[in-house]
């Protein structure tokens, strides 16, 4: 059994909240047309749309209208090939077509996957369309028609609009279902049209027991994952893929390598991890590597005088706490389009400034 | 599953059902057509999530069973096989084609995969004659909308009541409605609103059979019976505008003109008329109509003068000829009577025959004239 299979009905893992909220609508059959699911990446959203997609969709609801998971339009559902289940959600413009199939293949085998790109993603006006235009129709299956929106917050302006007269007035027997990471971005008008329901991030602490407990990863590797993640199920599992762990314990490397007196091992450390890419995201997790590994070094060389252990002599909290702000003005140059490899340069070779290594 | 069936039937089946066999990516089963055999028949059926179409063929069945088969290939494969009989046999997902002088397999994907289709109720049905659909179909698909922003304008409205039944289809700019005084969807009364794709695949498996038509309304789709066919469709959800609000009543000026005549004159001095407006001025005076078209791009100009009975004021309004070409082919030989008011407001078109006046109406709004 995969990892996947054994989450996969977990639809609302520690989501208590919107769990009890969404099935008290169905309990009582006074579904809403349209919610706004808001919350982290990675905690589930997706997996609660898919889970809502499924009750409506249900040929055999059981108690109080929840989907059996068994017949199947749950099962169609499921593998999103239900004829009235419309799926939208940003793709980057160039390899469209390929990116969907892959974006569906991903969230298929796990609806809390993280997909991220190098470019950025967006939501053409002519899927929406499509979309409008199969919804004006009569189901195709004769029951309900819904339509998931996925990472509503990055569309275009004209989009929204377009979306807003769907959602201001919906076909019969219609329902949206929209997630954002980021509420801010969605328009007033299209935001109080929809009942928001609230996904919170997980404690990292029980992110990494699941880890360790799906056999997923070493304990080790599955704490530095969980407190990466930001509370996201989807994002600890993407730490914890074969790419994602290299990457980490290149990063480790690096900062071993960063203060030694010799700087040629880390510039050729350094060469070999940015060879081919710019891995902006990839980058950004390294700043927030670093910035934990300097407390924990920083930690061991107060707790003893010994700092042997330490790849870092961390003479005082004075230092500590600078070095931890030249990392976070390091992280804060990737978004004003520095070069991640030039941003880790300057960092690091500001660090050395600081710690009296030269 | 297992049968024998005739190549000849078989391959005639498949090309009908191919025609809604679609190339979606989202959705590789569409791709397929799914077969069924029963006692002593087999169904083969392919939707596009809009349409779908099921047909039947006798054959002779040993073993009942249901799968899906990719429809292109599938088809393909019996167009070529020689003249015969075809015995075929699927265990699983795979599928054995076998004739007298070879062996040919290919697989497919099980039958749950596919979407659900409609289910064919026995009773309700209402019969109307082929040829009477087909001429109400193609006098009113070509008014309707393809802009995606009013989706119940993209259907065709099927009204029915107790004294008879119309459809209407209108893009705003004109509009056209056919009436017919028999009722002939018994038991039915109010509107549903269709994709014209739907009707125009009804009226091609039609063709030039002189049969009647059976057509079950549900709630959420309408089935049509041609022959041993079956063509259902999903309905665009409404509510329709309300046209009848649009048709003026009180146009005081009667133009009656030849169908044929106006229809020759209007595509002649629409040759050299604008081409992004394709604009013709009718100037009316006193029993004559004046053609007019003007091309500033290739400094073209045309005029033309038709017979014509009008009594009124003299009047200049002008149309797109296309508009106005599409809707006269509609009328057969003789004349036509527009009713008009004013050079910005529509213009009502209808049989010069009094009996007629009220099977076959058209609206036409007119292009504002540029000096």
């Amino acid at each position: 059994m995969t990892a996947s299979d054994i989450h996969t009905p977990q639809y609302f893992w520690q989501q208590d909240a919107a769990r009890h909220a969404l099935r008290a609508a169905l309990d009582a059959d006074r579904l809403a047309t349209a919610y706004l699911f808001v919350g982290p990446e990675g905690v589930g959203k997706w997996a609660a749309a898919q889970w809502t997609a499924k009750a409506l969709l249900c040929e055999a609801p059981e108690r109080g209208n929840r989907p059996c998971h068994e017949c199947g339009g749950c099962k169609r559902a499921a593998k999103f090939t239900h004829p009235d289940l419309h799926l939208l959600y940003p793709v980057p413009k160039k390899d469209d077509e390929e990116h969907i199939a892959a974006f569906l293949e991903t969230k298929r085998d796990n609806p809390f996957a993280v997909i991220e790109y190098n470019r950025k993603p967006n939501l053409a006006i002519e899927r929406v369309r499509d979309v409008q235009t199969e919804l004006s129709k009569t189901a195709a299956e004769g029951g309900k028609k819904v339509a998931v929106i996925g990472e509503a917050d990055q569309m275009a302006p004209n989009v929204h609009g377009i979306l807003l007269k769907s959602i201001e007035e919906p076909p019969p027997n219609t329902h949206f279902v929209l997630t954002t990471a980021d509420p801010g971005r969605i328009p007033q008008t299209i935001h109080s049209r929809c009942q928001t329901i609230r996904f919170t991030a997980v404690d990292p602490e029980l992110i990494a027991q699941r880890l360790v407990d799906e056999g997923i990863a070493a304990p080790d590797q599955a704490h530095m994952a969980a407190h990466l993640s930001d509370g996201g199920w989807g994002h600890a599992l993407r730490l914890c893929d074969e790419e994602s762990v290299a990457w980490r314990s290149d990063v480790e490397t690096l900062w071993q390598k960063a203060f030694q007196p010799q700087l040629s091992d880390f510039i050729d450390q350094m060469e070999t991890m940015f060879r081919g890419g710019q891995k902006f995201n990839e980058t950004v997790q390294a700043f927030d590597i670093w910035s934990l590994l300097l407390w924990r070094d920083a930690r061991a060389a107060f707790a003893s005088s010994d700092t042997a252990s330490a790849s870092m002599a961390t003479p005082s909290l004075d230092v500590a706490w600078s070095c931890w702000k030249i990392l976070q003005q390091g992280r804060a140059t990737l978004w004003v389009n520095v070069l991640p490899r030039s941003a880790v340069r300057g960092t690091f070779l500001a660090l050395r400034k600081r710690m009296g290594l030269g | 599953m297992k049968f024998t069936v005739n190549r000849d039937a078989l391959a005639e089946k498949l090309q009908t059902v191919l025609s809604v066999v679609s190339t979606r990516t989202t959705l590789p089963i569409l791709g397929n057509i799914l077969i069924s055999a029963d006692s002593e028949q087999l169904e083969l059926a392919a939707t596009d999530l809009d349409l779908s179409v099921l047909c039947k063929i006798p054959a002779k069945v040993t073993k009942a069973g249901t799968t899906t088969i990719p429809a292109r290939t599938f088809a393909e494969m019996v167009r070529e096989l020689p003249d015969e009989d075809v015995a075929v046999n699927v265990t699983g997902n795979r599928m054995e084609i076998k004739t007298g002088r070879g062996v040919y397999k290919i697989s497919g994907m099980p039958a749950e995969e596919f979407p659900k289709l409609p289910s064919v109720p026995e009773t309700g049905e209402n019969l109307i004659p082929g040829d009477q659909l087909k001429s109400m179909v193609q006098r009113t698909t070509y008014a309707a909308s393809v802009d995606p922003t009013r989706p119940a304008l993209n259907g065709i409205l099927w009204q029915s009541n107790g004294e008879g039944m119309s459809m209407v289809a209108t893009d705003g700019h004109r509009l056209a409605r056919v009436r017919v005084s028999e009722n002939r969807l018994a038991g039915h009364e109010g509107d549903v609103i269709i994709p014209p794709k739907a009707l125009s695949l009804v009226i091609k498996i039609l063709g030039e059979e002189e049969t009647d038509i059976g057509v079950t309304l549900g709630e959420k789709n309408i089935m049509f019976h041609v022959g041993d066919t079956v063509v259902t469709s999903r309905l665009i959800e409404g509510p329709y505008p309300n046209y009848q609000q649009v048709i003026p009543s009180s146009n005081d000026k009667q133009l009656t003109v030849d169908a044929a005549t106006l229809m020759a004159g209007v595509r002649r001095v629409a040759v050299l008329s604008n081409s992004l407006t394709h604009q013709v001025r009718f100037y009316l005076s006193n029993d004559k109509l004046e053609l007019s078209a003007a091309n500033q791009d290739i400094g073209g100009e045309a005029k033309e003068s038709l017979p014509c009975q009008y009594k009124g004021d003299d009047l200049e309004v002008g149309y797109n000829a296309n508009y106005i070409l599409d809707m006269l082919k509609n009328y057969e030989d003789g004349d036509v009577t527009f009713e008009l008011a004013t050079s910005v407001s529509a213009g009502v078109v209808h049989s010069a025959k009094e009996d007629q006046k009220d099977d076959y109406l058209c609206l036409i709004m007119p292009l504002r004239l540029a000096e």
